[in-house]
């Protein structure tokens, strides 16, 4: 239950909230989650972190920058989002939800059906976090978004300023498989890989699966496989990315459909990324 | 905390906490279109708001977030009492039907002019995507825009021009606003929860997590010492009388098996006690302190667990019946448990409870086994459908209040007098003791024909006094609701080489659930609404309703028609692929036309003896050759993607109009002193535009503008009885009452006119607008004149006109559906192409709301066929009871071409010419979408919902 809210105008105002306090307090961005039935989030207190900075989206030197309290429908509106994630982010239906939904909080629930985290880990984006010292003082970091997944734990009071996409000659894709476009996913499948002109393979490939209960996760020796050339073909993929992931039976479908989403999903991809990379 | 923001351009201040829901602040503050359709899952949009003039869910914001701002509700579109041009053309396009969350639609179109002035239909797509309806199927949302567009930029009408019919007549057949559309579209108080007073108390029900146990002992000790709460109703507490909950005629088919509370629990969702509090928290507390000690049993879940042999005995009860009982029965008895409590019957449906069996019944006619010899090709099939659910916006509500010794229910209900005999019967009480007040209903689809909460509520207000809102949860919805019964229906068809039907067998076995809801009815319906579409003089059928623990099951538009349909319609194209035929050529060598005999109804009545109908009007023949025209049937069409294979698909429909010989209906009318009329009608408009009908009607009958009739209807102490708005009776019967009443005045008309002015009434007619005229004198006489005349001291007193309707004719609907579905055999997606659905309703009464009732009733069944599904764990639990995660389809989800044709037909026995026309559009999707992939692809697939995954199993794929 909800006791206090806060609105922070300034990122030092927003974590020195959230660390008075403590487990019991959570960032509210959009608010999607937070208030929703059924909510995961059991927060007591509640600090709106809607200030200026949190919701540009600028074009820098190391590429492009969202803000965290950017909305899913602002940043379809604007025409720098490349393909890649204005796919993903249509994937929320609702354009109502999509009003609300941010690109920051999106990332931090982390849930397994998550719109934008496969495509953005594909895509190698990095977050531009902030955390506050002992001493009170503002700590920037660029941390890459894998790791920020891999090891949520370690940021739960970290705020995530900015998304960052540097990589726009890299292949990204994602695909999400549900009944209806609004029902829950069987699977979210995402695709990323670089290509290498000089020795015409793929390599830097990343397929990140989003399932439940799994949640988000990567096929590493999958991916391996492929850098290091030991799976060539699309169908030589589709078999390994099928047999390597994690899938229950559930609602949403079997895990052998599950699995085998996964591995015609990936097959594809790589079919797209090499006929894009002209090859 | 207190926050302050600016509403609908008015400064306001509001007392809230920081946890609270802005959709209930809001609400609470009088902004009642702000309304809740799924418990703040961010779904339906029925709560709407604009925030600094961008859409949002008002149940996902907290108070905090709307600090400061700007909001626009839905109330506040309207300036007073003058619609804006966008709510004006969302009524002429008819989508404002039960209309639940039509303001907030007029919200997001409102916001969507704002930012595109001339909006385009994947502008419309956008913008309601948030938007969950159920009623109208989206499609006529474009032609609301297209023409809100031409008004507002005084162009002409660029959308759909809607189809009139019947030229001589004045409304009938012709567009006009529905006559509660107004307050509808404002979003003004309409609804059951727009009645609740304040200081009333709330009813919070605890429910049963089990799906199959006994209640071994309960203590509400605890709870009731709770500050707030005013009483608990419990199995030990509650009256020791039996009923069903199904709101059908009396006496009803339907068992009686269950009290208000009951010992032993038999779904996930039972009632197990029921708290009346002041307040939530209170309730909420409560709920916590009552100590339940539960045995908890094996569940059934299946018609196939229910089947085997020492399966559980979810009735092991004593069974009776008021009539017509086996001479074993006290045999029969010996081996119940008290525990389990009694099933009565009114009469024998040839039940075995101990076996499971709740109902059974075969018939048939000509001789089967010679039909099957007679035949070249024999195929024989099964089909099973799945559980689904009406998901109204409105979920099942009720407002019980005393006025002295009166109990008065405010209701969402198409049953009033049901509801009021059957909350009579519960309460212990004389029915005139009850007044039941049809609150306008947003959406029922046949679950509000069932009494699911009002007895409890009823009991509970009549019991302490105190006024009671029970609400039931999204949640509750799903496991407490009646749905569709699941059924296994096997189809063996004969025919010769030629295609011609030399037999049919159809057996349907239907899993009822908890109750005996409609158990015998829905799966006899199966049979009734899909053998008499084609010709075969050999047809035999089986139906056996099974007990379960699964959710409770009912009535739902179609009632069983759908499962029926998809199985019998699908036997057919498998017959035709195996004869090699095309399958329109073999529905058009069968198929049922004008002037055939239906013999088969004989064995197929509710109950008791069906009655052979002829069928006296059918559009059969226009809609095959229409719809075959549209999508260029036999044309194969080829996609540019190598992973697309597409195909075709064609059905026919069939439905009824109400129930002859069981369905009743009265009105009367009567001249107010101005010369207008107030027409009291039994029927409930469930949205669908009842009212409007019977308005329609008398103002045809009386020759004046539909304003100068006004209507009361559903209300059991002021209109008078009706059976209800179910089997698709209310424009055949409750519509024939009000024509008939009106004629009934214009007799008496037409006599005072004659005393006033000293002629024969032979020689006086009445003329538009609103007066007699002699064809004699040529005088001429008002209505104002008139009704002022014959209450003056020394007039004949007021003038009235009464009708009771019953009648043994039937009208049948009929439609044909065609299909184009694109199936992706990488991944086994289904997209419908091209849907066409053509309606044979008789003459379509009001074309606009007839045109969404087919668009709603046809997009529903879409959703059942392709993505709805109420899914159990092993231990019956149902694992997805938001909307999100059942599968509702929204606008995104509207097959790329979706065409509704009226096709004319004027039948003898409908009022006007008319004949139902909702329930009839629901029983063709499954089969001809069914068929389509086949026709794409080469599979069958005879289970729904048909989702990608069985699409790839059928295709070998994994």
């Amino acid at each position: 239950m909800i006791k206090a809210f806060y609105k922070a105008d300034t990122v030092k105002e927003i974590l020195t909230l959230i660390t008075l306090h403590d487990s019991k307090a959570g960032f509210l961005a959009g608010g999607t989650d937070i208030n929703r039935l059924h909510s995961q989030s059991k927060y007591e207190t509640v600090i709106d972190i809607n200030t200026a900075c949190l919701q540009e989206i600028k074009k820098t030197d190391l590429g492009l920058e969202i803000g965290a309290c950017v909305t899913f429908e602002r940043a379809l509106e604007d025409s720098s989002i490349p393909a890649y994630l204005r796919k993903a982010l249509r994937y929320a239906g609702s354009r109502t939800l999509r009003n609300m939904a941010t690109i920051g909080g999106n990332v931090a629930l982390q849930r397994s059906d998550s719109y934008l985290l496969p495509v953005l880990i594909a895509a190698k984006a990095r977050l531009k976090t902030i955390d506050l010292s002992e001493n009170g003082e503002l700590i920037e970091d660029s941390v890459p978004i894998r790791e920020y997944v891999e090891h949520k734990d370690m940021f739960q009071h970290t705020l995530i300023a900015r998304i960052c996409l540097d990589k726009p000659e890299r292949f990204a894709a994602s695909e999400r498989f549900c009944k209806s476009i609004q029902a829950p996913p069987s699977i979210v499948v995402g695709f990323g890989a670089d290509y290498s002109e000089q020795k015409k393979i793929l390599h830097n490939v990343r397929i990140v699966i989003g399932t439940a209960p799994y949640g988000i996760y990567r096929l590493l020796k999958v991916e391996e496989a492929v850098n290091q050339g030991a799976i060539q073909t699309a169908a030589e993929l589709e078999k390994a990315v099928s047999d390597e992931t994690k899938a229950i039976s559930d609602y949403t479908g079997s895990d052998k459909y599950k699995k085998y989403l996964a591995g015609t999903a990936s097959a594809n991809f790589f079919t797209e990324c090499l006929a894009a990379s002209g090859r | 905390m207190t926050i302050t923001c600016n509403i609908n351009h008015r400064q306001k201040s509001l007392i809230c906490e920081p946890g609270d829901s802005v959709q209930k602040i809001l609400y609470d503050a009088g902004y009642i279109a702000v309304r809740n359709s799924d418990d703040g899952e961010g779904f339906a949009g029925s709560d709407t708001i604009l925030v600094d003039g961008i859409p949002k869910y008002a149940s996902l914001l907290l108070p905090g977030q709307i600090d400061g701002k700007n909001l626009i509700t839905p109330d506040g579109l309207a300036k007073g009492r003058t619609l804006t041009v966008i709510q004006q053309a969302m009524i002429d396009a008819g989508v404002v039907q039960s209309a639940y969350n039509a303001p907030a639609a007029a919200l997001l179109i409102t916001d969507l002019f704002n930012r595109i002035p001339e909006p385009a239909g994947k502008d419309v797509d956008e913008a309601l995507s948030g938007l969950f309806n159920r009623a109208t199927g989206y499609k006529q949302f474009y032609n609301a825009v297209e023409l809100a567009k031409s008004r507002l930029n005084n162009t002409e009408y660029c959308g759909d021009i809607l189809p009139e019919f019947r030229n001589e007549l004045k409304h009938v057949g012709t567009v006009k606003p529905k006559i509660d559309g107004k307050k509808l579209v404002a979003g003004w108080r309409a609804y059951v929860e727009d009645m609740v007073e304040p200081g009333s108390c709330i009813l919070k029900m605890v429910l049963s997590p089990y799906a199959h146990a006994y209640i071994n002992s309960i203590d509400i000790s605890k709870a009731l010492a709770i500050d707030g709460v005013v009483d608990i109703i419990t199995y030990e507490n509650c009256p020791d009388v039996y009923y069903g909950q199904a709101g059908q005629g009396f006496p009803e088919p339907s068992p009686y098996d269950r009290k208000m509370f009951n010992k032993k629990l038999r779904h996930v969702g039972d009632r197990v006690a029921a708290i009346i509090a002041e307040n939530s928290q209170a309730a909420e507390i409560a709920s916590s302190l009552i100590d339940v000690s539960y045995e908890v049993l094996k569940p059934v879940l299946t018609i196939d667990d229910a089947m085997k042999k020492n399966a559980p005995i979810v009735h092991n009860s004593v069974v009776e019946y008021v009539v017509g009982a086996p001479e074993n029965l006290q045999e029969y008895n010996k081996k119940a448990d008290e525990r389990d409590g009694k099933v009565i019957y009114q009469f024998p449906i040839h039940g075995n409870p101990h076996k499971n069996i709740a109902a059974s019944v075969s018939g048939g006619i000509g001789d089967i086994e010679k039909g099957f010899s007679q035949a070249d090709v024999i195929i024989e099939r099964e089909y099973t459908t799945s559980q689904v659910q009406c998901t109204p916006l409105e979920t099942h509500v009720v407002y019980a209040k005393m006025r002295g010794d009166k109990l008065i229910l405010h209701a969402s209900t198409q049953v009033p007098w049901h509801m009021r005999r059957i909350v009579a019967a519960a309460c212990g009480i004389s029915e005139n003791q009850i007044q039941v007040i049809k609150e306008r209903v947003g959406g029922g689809y046949g679950s509000k024909q069932d009494i699911l909460l009002e007895d409890v509520a009823g009991y509970a207000s009549y019991k302490t006094g105190r006024s009671v809102f029970y609400r039931f949860t999204r949640e509750q919805e799903f496991i407490a609701n009646s749905t569709r019964h699941p059924m296994k229906i096997s189809v063996k068809l004969g025919a010769k080489k030629d295609g011609s039907l030399t037999g049919i067998y159809m057996n349907v076995k239907a899993n009822t659930g908890p109750t005996g809801n409609h158990c015998l009815t829905v799966p006899m319906n199966a049979c009734s609404k899909s053998l008499p579409l084609v010709l075969c003089e050999n047809v035999k059928f089986d139906v056996t309703t099974f007990y379960s623990n699964i959710p409770p099951t009912g009535a739902y538009q179609g009632y069983g028609a759908p499962k029926g349909s998809y199985a019998m319609q699908m036997a057919l194209a498998e017959l035709a692929d195996k004869l090699e035929m095309d399958p329109l050529e073999l529905i058009e060598k069968n198929r049922v036309g004008k002037g055939v005999m239906l013999e088969i109804l004989r064995c197929l009545g509710e109950g008791r003896e069906g009655t052979p109908a002829l069928i006296e009007s059918c559009g059969l023949e226009e809609a095959l050759k229409k719809g075959a025209e549209l999508i260029k049937w036999g044309k194969r069409e080829i996609s540019d993607s190598t992973d697309i294979s597409i195909g075709k698909g064609v059905v026919i429909v069939q439905q009824g109009s109400g129930l002859p010989g069981l369905d009743h209906s009265c009105a009367d009318i009567k001249m107010v002193s101005d010369g207008s009329f107030m027409l009291h009608s039994g029927g409930a408009d469930l949205g669908t535009g009842l009212d409007t009908v019977s308005v329609k009607f008398a103002s045809e009958v009386l020759c004046v503008d539909m304003d100068q009739v006004a209507i009361l209807s559903g209300d059991t102490d002021n209109t008078p009885f009706d059976t209800g708005a179910y089997a698709s009776s209310g424009t055949f019967f409750s519509g024939s009452a009000s024509k008939l009443a009106a004629e009934d005045l214009k007799k008496n008309i037409l006599q005072a006119a004659s005393e006033i002015l000293e002629e024969n009434p032979a020689d006086l007619i009445l003329i538009y607008p609103g007066a007699v005229k002699s064809l004699k004198s040529g005088k001429l006489l008002s209505y104002r004149e008139i009704g002022h005349e014959v209450l003056t001291g020394t007039g004949r007193g007021q003038l009235t006109g009464t009708a009771s309707f019953t009648t043994d004719k039937s009208a049948f609907p009929y439609g044909a559906h065609f299909c184009q579905a694109a199936v992706n055999t990488r991944t086994g997606e289904i997209k419908i192409e091209k849907y066409y659905a053509l309606q044979d309703c008789g003459t379509p009464i009001n074309p606009e709301l007839a045109l969404g009732q087919i668009y709603g009733g046809v997009l529903k069944s879409i959703g059942h066929t392709l993505y709805e599904e109420i899914v159990l764990n092993d231990e019956g639990e149902c694992v997805n009871p938001v909307l999100r995660d059942y599968g509702v389809p929204m606008i995104s989800e509207l097959p790329d071409v979706f065409e509704a044709v009226l096709i004319d037909t004027d039948d003898p026995y409908g009022p006007y010419g008319a004949k139902s026309v909702s329930e009839v559009s629901t029983n063709g999707a499954a089969p001809v979408i069914a068929n389509a992939i086949h026709d794409a692809v080469g599979i069958w697939i005879r289970d729904w919902p048909i989702t990608p995954e069985k699409v790839l199993k059928g295709l070998g794929k994994f």
